[in-house]
């Protein structure tokens, strides 16, 4: 009764099973056509197209295409040039073709190999090895639900191969991809460079409000995590940017689409292809920070503190200690007890303290290490293909006493068997089981490990005066009591069934089902610290210490049936394509909080004896497609496809679940026109065109009912928290889809015998509906903004590849560039006051508000003629802190009404989106040697870091004194004469004032002109040098074929800020306090037996 | 096969989901124990020890002349200082807490009459009361909100402010109801809010009211009436309390009831304690109480030790009793015996171990954030026993939130406000708290003036200094002090000055060197740290009485004036 009219026509039946026979008439109309049409011999798929071979003269040509290892190819295109001739390998790699004459050329394709032309001539048996390929026109290209030639493509999609991620040493799949693929844009998440860290992904910039804007990922055509399959399983990448690429998945696939194909069993003449490969990396960090030496740092710490009229922290008495400890170390007492023997007279973290620590010495490692190794089976029969593979990862981290790793184990398998002449049966089988080691700190988790590092004063003991026991502010003995083990399993069990009853028609019948289970335990656990008075005090109460198990599950089957028909008919050719999907994921969890433990060797919940809590999380969501597609060219000439998707979601409300997402594209190639005028220079020249409609179905689920949730109160009564309820929030009702409208332009070229090519696609994307926070009202609601669709964005962008390719004898080479950019701004939003505190009409995304400054004020005479900045510090200015500009000349410096129209002195000074983003590799072979470098970067990006506003690694010196920290760059600070450092009037940086709060927010604290960093920067991400022994040798003891390298990752980088690397200026805590990236240097191996 | 089980799985409710983890609002509100549920979350908004998590914990009148803290407790200090800014959002401007009661109110009358049910709505009245007390301490005029808006109520959201009056009548009707709904003491579980503690808070709202009406009465600040409806309800509203007989003060030692009032774990047999709020690091509470953790970034001012009578009932400026302030071990000698009980002095337990060792008081840490600014580190609230679950100091000490002596003083002051004071007032309140701790009563006939009466602007019969001088000594640093001198417009008291720590002696000199101090040789913590004329406070009296509305609701909501000199 609720359903929706779409519903009907697209589900009157409510179930797949028509839409299954629905093709079946259709196909079988055709089949009744088709006088040619045979049964089921194996022949049949051989030879594509019999019409014209019997006017062939009878040269027969056979042979065997093997890939780079030698192994058969099954199923590799054999073509003859210009003709539409053509066949393809069986199961063992071998062909045989007959062509019309000697001076027939042939082509031979396969799915991520460069294709290769031989001219006939007299020969009658030809052998190719095909080389891997990143980028060819002929490829073959995974799309969703099947495959299409590149030559092809209507869509903007592109497309790697294992060849452009192998050997780097990297933990996943989504680190090898960044800067790869123009608009993928991978950038480091807050988690940093911990070990086993995730990175964040969006394709084109698109934007979303209040849902996700991660793309949607599929490994084997099972939704995945990205980061859970193995990098060397990994046999084709293909990422479908544009609405007409993606439109096939409609509601899942608004923010792009990635396709990971894994490898599959190919023949080796019967035998098993053993592939093991291995690479030994040292790493370590990229960047960290540096303080400065402890003297400099104490006269800095002085400086601020004068500023405030406070104190010095470091008197004469304790600079003199100080300095005779920098002489001639342990010479004077670095730190003394209270007179009340119980704590130590060190001030905040240190502060005040004579010690002279080199702290990022002890708490790094010089080099850390990471391995991987993996093996895998593979090979195929007659009837049947195999991949087995195991792999392991492990990686150490970067501190010394941090003992933090991550290893992941992989093992995949892949086996198809030919069941009858029509139907194959296939199963996957994929297990991944990760697991995290990490310093947790049991109040504020990991994040605040970083955190209280940015903390530590040079003049902090490392250690308690005549002891070997770490001080308590270093945190050591609290990272080795406190841990984070996390561990991931997830299994995947995909049966696959294929049906060809009828040459060209395809039948898929693929079931998923991905069962996870993690589990986090996080424990603390006592540790002891010295008092002065010689007595071990407890650094975490024993009635404090906890375990705290974590148990999450999560199921999710997706049954997937979907129907091709190919038919070519003289230079027509068709498919059509129809399916239906449904998923049902099922989310549980545990968590269990227990305190106390009696015994820190055997924590467990039954151990602890303090309170215990428990709670669960359920949920589950489900959504159930239609789907179609028809594709259309002639000649490979003039090209359309269309795409529809209809999409029901549980995530919104019955009667706004149902979505219809169609999509076209069309596309023309010139370069097959005959009265096309530069063959002998422009080798292939498309144009492509493509419009469509998507969703997003990422909102959290059941924001329409209104929950109560359920909570402990803080409040004690009678000693005992109470249960309580937790006042809903107002109901988001009526949210449906967001909705992302994408125009794509694009052209295809080559030129000079495709030894170059280029790829271009400009595009406009229009995400409406945009499921966010309501228009801005007045607080006096007393809750959040009901969630709405509501408001547009325009998001306008181009990406860029060109490659150049050629052979100089034996010398090949490559070098490849991408480039990309976007730009999204907010056509329409419900916010009629146009008030800065939530989205506006005319917003470019990503702008910073801030003031225009006009540097230091140096003296009182200068204040007292500046126009008020009252508004944005009430209290006294003085020389050395920042001058803002009275751009709108009222006299003061304020922001108006806040809003657009009214902004005041506020203007837009930057945006932090990253902008012009690039890659470009290079690569060179010669006889067995090889050599690749790999480069990546941003062109533009504002950084403004000074919004987290305590502790701010930017700020320095201008922190509490609790979160100050001094690095070389902080020393430009604004100083007068009476300072030890010496005046320094044009500073950088404005007067420090030695308080968490209050003062410094006069030059930190708000956006400005001046302290906007630039955030872009250019990373050799990967350098590697190979060396294939050669064959004669290997051989010799059973190998096939060996190629030993070395692989260099993040090795260098150019940038702008000195102060942290713009890739890191996140992080759990904010600002660049987070595990630094690494850079590692690595030695592999790749055997083949 | 496959097929089927595509059949199989296409239900038509297949995309019809719901919560399994949470309970949706139709299928709540069925028994008062759902009440219940709902009004334990509301006790959130009680005041609790302050967190820091730096390891400091300021004094809760820390930032107003009676105590200050350095680096740690800004907010009070920045309000005194004039130094607060415009902000765009938040700014206190939050309501929250007042939807949470409305959404409460609305819903309860789905629940079957019977049970707690009526004492429930009574609890939830209370914390309306509460939270909309909060709000005119800092904005004075508010918007009076009785029901859960909806995005698209335009008429309430884009309202205008209603006077302070009204604000504080909407608040006394809500209480008049909660005391004639809320069950007594007796009759509901421990640390519950029950009758009397509707009728004290009563007697705060209508006391503050009442003097703020009165004071402001020249100013931009002022109310519709002189403040006399309001403190006359003060009065009766603490009288109730005084009648009802169920609370009094608690007794013992004179040299350490006091002290041991606020050093205790458990209050619930104190006859004195309406309301306290507990802790339990058992149930992972952390960042409570941490005054003992020594020092604590904060101490009592020159001020505050100069306030206290001698014990001869005469002021520092009269009584021969008293020894000067070179030495603490002079200042405390022949004093209110509430200010030795107040301020840490040498020989004090700083600490009692398991063993039964005592670490003993020497000096205090001078210099620094986290160390004391003044000299004069609170006693007050501190618990030096190690307590044996946690090896350490007790995190568990209770927190005060109202106290039968605030009701004797509340009372003494609206009779005082009113000039109906009488003797037999005197010895129903300020009296029974002087002979606790062994101080001669106040004759009303016989107040001795002082030279040195705080000078607040305006003439004070003696009879109010006296009452204002008492309720220092009784409620200091529990948090009454802003508020007071807020009500009693007393920006005299502070503008232009600045708050002085202890004579800087030559024993801490050695101790600490170096220290900023002033001419006369006291330490002056604060001596470039204020905005004000003379270095002092910058407190604007056009000004600062009232917060700043954030300009974004400014904008939102053009019905919305900004308060007086913003």
């Amino acid at each position: 009764m609720k359903l929706k009219l779409l519903h009907h026509i697209w589900f009157i039946p409510k179930c797949a099973v028509y839409v299954f026979v629905l093709p079946c008439f259709f196909c079988s109309a055709l089949w009744a056509n088709d006088k040619h049409s045979t049964t089921n011999s194996k022949k049949d798929l051989v030879f594509i197209n019999e019409y014209d071979i019997r006017n062939f003269e009878d040269i027969v040509i056979t042979g065997i295409i093997t890939d780079e290892n030698g192994i058969g190819l099954p199923a590799a295109n054999v073509m003859e040039k210009g003709t539409t001739n053509g066949t393809v390998s069986d199961n063992d790699g071998k062909y045989s073709i007959r062509v019309k004459d000697q001076n027939s050329i042939l082509i031979f394709s396969y799915l991520g190999y460069l294709s290769h032309e031989v001219n006939v001539g007299s020969l009658s048996n030809i052998d190719v090895r095909m080389e891997l390929s990143s980028e060819s026109l002929e490829d073959i290209v995974i799309v969703g639900y099947g495959s299409q030639k590149k030559i092809n493509l209507t869509g903007a999609i592109s497309s790697i191969s294992s060849k452009d991620i192998a050997s780097r040493p990297v933990s996943s799949a989504q680190q090898s991809l960044q800067g790869l693929i123009p608009n993928l844009n991978i950038s480091v998440s807050n988690a940093g460079g911990e070990p086993g860290a995730a990175l964040d992904m969006s394709i084109r910039g698109l934007q979303s409000f209040g849902g996700s804007n991660a793309p949607f990922v599929l490994v084997d055509n099972i939704v995945m995590d990205i980061n859970s399959i193995n990098p060397n399983d990994i046999e084709t990448i293909t990422v479908l940017k544009d609405a007409a690429s993606s439109a096939i998945y409609g509601a899942r696939a608004a923010y792009g689409v990635i396709l990971i194909t894994t490898k599959t069993g190919k023949s080796n003449k019967g035998r098993a292809n053993v592939n093991y490969s291995t690479n030994i990396a040292l790493s370590k960090p990229v960047q960290v920070p540096k303080l400065v030496d402890a003297m400099t740092f104490a006269h800095v710490a002085n400086d601020a503190a004068k500023n405030v009229g406070g104190s010095p922290w470091y008197s004469a008495e304790v600079l003199d200690r100080l300095a005779k400890n920098i002489a001639n170390p342990g010479s004077a007492p670095e730190m003394f007890g209270q007179p009340n023997g119980l704590t130590w007279n060190i001030g905040s973290m240190g502060l005040g303290a004579a010690a002279n620590t080199d702290w990022y010495d002890i708490l790094y490692k010089d080099f850390s290490s990471r391995q991987k190794h993996d093996l895998s089976i593979a090979g195929s029969t007659e009837k049947m293909d195999y991949y087995l593979s195991a792999g392991w990862y492990g990686e150490q981290g970067l501190l010394r006493y941090g003992n933090e790793s991550f290893n992941r184990y992989n093992f995949d398998g892949k086996i198809n068997a030919q069941a009858t002449s029509w139907a194959k049966i296939g199963l996957l089988f994929k297990y991944n089981y990760g697991a995290q080691e990490f310093p947790w700190q049991q109040e504020l988790g990991r994040g605040r490990i970083y955190d209280m590092m940015s903390k530590l004063k040079p003049t902090m003991p490392a250690k308690y005066p005549g002891s070997e026991i770490w001080t308590q502010e270093s945190r050591i003995e609290e990272w080795r009591t406190q841990r984070d083990n996390t561990t991931n399993t997830q299994m995947v069990l995909a049966p696959r069934i294929v049906l060809e009853p009828i040459k060209g028609w395809v039948t898929n019948l693929e079931f998923n089902y991905t069962t996870s289970n993690n589990r986090q335990v996080l424990s603390a656990k006592q540790y002891f610290w010295l008092q002065p008075n010689g007595e071990l005090a407890a650094g975490l109460a024993k009635i404090s210490t906890s375990y705290r198990p974590r148990l999450y599950t999560d199921t999710y089957l997706s049954p997937n049936l979907y129907s091709t028909y190919t038919r070519s008919i003289r230079k027509h050719n068709f498919s059509a394509l129809v399916g239906y999907q449904q998923e049902k994921y099922d989310y549980f969890a545990v968590n269990a909080d227990a305190l106390y433990l009696l015994s820190d060797n055997v924590p467990s919940i039954n151990t602890a004896v303090g309170t215990k809590t428990v709670s669960d999380g359920q949920g589950y969501w489900a959504t159930q497609s239609g789907f179609g597609r028809l594709n259309y060219n002639f000649d490979e000439k003039y090209l359309v496809e269309a795409n529809f998707r209809a999409d029901g979601s549980s995530r919104f409300e019955p009667g706004k679940q149902w979505g219809f997402f169609p999509s076209v594209s069309a596309g023309w190639v010139p370069s097959k026109e005959k009265f096309f005028p530069l063959k002998n220079v422009i080798n292939f020249f498309k144009l492509r065109a493509s419009f469509g409609e998507l969703g997003n179905q990422n909102v959290a689920n059941y924001l329409y009912i209104p929950t109560l949730g359920i909570g402990q109160s803080s409040f004690l009564f009678s000693g005992q928290r109470l249960w309580t309820v937790t006042p809903p929030n107002i109901s988001s009702v009526n949210l449906s889809w967001e909705k992302v409208k994408t125009l794509d332009f694009g052209t295809d070229l080559a030129f000079l015998d495709n030894k170059l090519s280029t790829s271009f696609d400009w595009y406009e994307s229009r995400t409406s509906n945009l499921v966010g926070p309501g228009p801005a009202v007045p607080a006096v609601l007393g809750t959040s903004v009901p969630r709405e669709n509501s408001g547009e964005i325009r998001t306008r962008g181009f990406e860029l590849e060109i490659s150049w390719r050629n052979n100089i004898g034996d010398f090949k080479y490559q070098i490849g560039a991408n480039l990309a950019n976007n730009k999204s701004v907010v056509m329409s939003y419900n916010n009629p006051t146009r008030i800065l505190s939530t989205y506006y009409e005319g917003q470019t995304l990503g702008e910073i508000w801030g003031y225009k400054t006009d540097g230091l004020f140096q003296t009182s005479g200068e204040l007292a003629n500046w126009p008020s900045q009252s508004f944005l510090w009430a209290g006294k200015w003085n020389a050395g802190d920042l001058k803002y500009l009275d751009l709108d000349k009222s006299g003061a410096v304020n922001n108006g009404k806040n809003t657009a129209d009214d902004h005041g002195d506020m203007v837009v000074v930057g945006n932090q989106l990253p902008q012009y983003l690039y890659g470009f590799n290079a690569s060179a072979s010669w006889k067995g040697l090889d050599f690749s470098v790999f480069f990546q970067g941003v062109g533009k990006q504002d950084l403004y870091i000074s919004e987290i506003f305590n502790g701010n690694i930017f700020r320095g010196p201008a922190n509490g004194p609790f979160h100050m920290m001094v690095y070389p760059e902080h020393l430009d600070y604004w100083r007068d004469a009476s300072s030890p450092l010496g005046a320094n009037p044009n500073a950088y940086y404005a007067k420090p004032y030695s308080v968490f709060d209050g003062d410094n927010s006069k030059a930190h604290g708000r956006p400005t002109d001046r302290y906007l960093q630039n955030g872009a920067y250019l990373r050799l991400k990967n350098l590697r040098v190979g060396y294939t022994i050669p064959e004669k040798l290997t051989n010799k003891v059973l190998i096939r074929n060996a190629n030993i390298y070395f692989s260099g990752e993040n090795l260098f980088i150019k940038k702008n800020m000195d102060l942290l690397d713009p890739e890191q200026t996140g992080g759990r805590n904010g600002d660049g306090r987070t595990y630094p990236l690494s850079k590692a240097f690595s030695l592999g191996l790749n055997v083949n037996f | 096969m496959a097929i089927l089980m595509l059949i199989a799985s296409c239900k038509k409710d297949f995309l019809d989901l719901t919560p399994a983890d949470q309970i949706s609002d139709p299928e709540f509100w069925k028994s008062t124990q759902d009440m219940e549920l709902y009004v334990n979350g509301l006790y959130s908004v009680l005041p609790g020890w302050l967190l820091s998590g730096s390891g400091g914990n300021p004094l809760l009148d820390a930032g107003t002349e009676m105590a200050i803290s350095v680096g740690l407790w800004l907010p009070t200090k920045n309000r005194l200082d004039g130094t607060i800014n415009v902000s765009s959002s938040g700014g206190g401007w939050d309501w929250t807490n007042v939807r949470n009661v409305n959404y409460f109110l609305e819903n309860a009358t789905r629940v079957p009459d019977g049970g707690l049910k009526e004492h429930y709505i009574g609890e939830a009245l209370f914390f309306r009361a509460w939270n909309y007390f909060t709000l005119l301490k800092q904005f004075g005029d508010l918007p009076i909100i009785t029901k859960t808006l909806a995005a698209d109520d335009k008429d309430a959201l884009y309202a205008s402010r209603s006077s302070r009056t009204e604000v504080v009548n909407f608040i006394i009707s809500d209480l008049d109801m909660a005391v004639s709904k809320l069950k007594k003491k007796n009759e509901v579980a421990a640390q519950r809010v029950s009758r009397d503690i509707a009728s004290l808070f009563l007697s705060r709202v209508c006391l503050y009211e009442g003097t703020w009406e009165k004071y402001h009465q020249n100013d931009a600040f002022k109310g519709t009436t002189d403040g006399t409806v309001f403190l006359t309800k003060a009065a009766q509203a603490a009288k109730a309390v005084i009648d009802g007989a169920i609370y009094s003060l608690a007794t013992g030692n004179p040299n350490q009831v006091y002290y041991e009032l606020f050093n205790q774990i458990n209050l619930s047999s104190n006859p004195e304690i309406l309301l306290w709020r507990s802790y339990s690091n058992a149930q992972g509470d952390q960042f409570t109480n941490q005054l003992w953790n020594w020092p604590h970034g904060s101490g009592y001012t020159q001020d505050m030790v100069r306030t206290y009578l001698c014990k001869d009932g005469l002021p520092i400026s009269l009584s021969p009793l008293y020894m000067g302030e070179n030495d603490i071990r002079d200042v405390i000698k022949n004093r209110d015996p509430r200010l030795v009980q107040s301020i840490m002095n040498p020989g004090d337990p700083v600490l009692i171990n398991l063993k039964n060792d005592t670490t003993k008081y020497t000096l205090p840490i001078l210099g620094g954030a986290q160390n004391d600014p003044t000299g004069y580190e609170s006693q007050k609230f501190r618990r030096p026993q190690i307590d044996p679950a946690t090896g350490n100091q007790s995190g568990e000490l209770a927190y005060i939130i109202f106290r039968y002596a605030e009701a004797l003083l509340n009372y003494a002051e609206a009779r005082a406000e009113l000039g109906q004071l009488t003797q037999g007032d005197l010895d129903l309140t300020i009296n029974k708290l002087r002979s606790r701790v062994g101080m001669p009563p106040m004759t009303l006939a016989s107040i001795t003036t002082d030279p040195n009466w705080p000078d607040y602007g305006y003439s004070l019969p003696n009879y109010l200094q006296e009452i204002r001088r008492e309720r220092v000594a009784e409620l200091l640093t529990e948090g009454f002090r802003l508020d007071d001198l807020m009500r009693w417009a007393a920006h005299k008291l502070f503008v232009g000055k600045r708050p002085k720590g202890a004579y800087y002696s030559a024993e801490l000199k050695a101790a600490f060197p170096n220290l900023i101090v002033d001419a006369n040789n006291f330490l002056d913590p604060y001596k470039t740290a204020l905005n004000g004329p003379n270095g002092g406070w910058g407190f604007n009296p056009a000004k600062n009485y009232l917060m700043p509305i954030p300009t974004n609701e400014l904008t939102l909501n053009t019905s919305l004036k900004q308060n007086p000199g913003w």
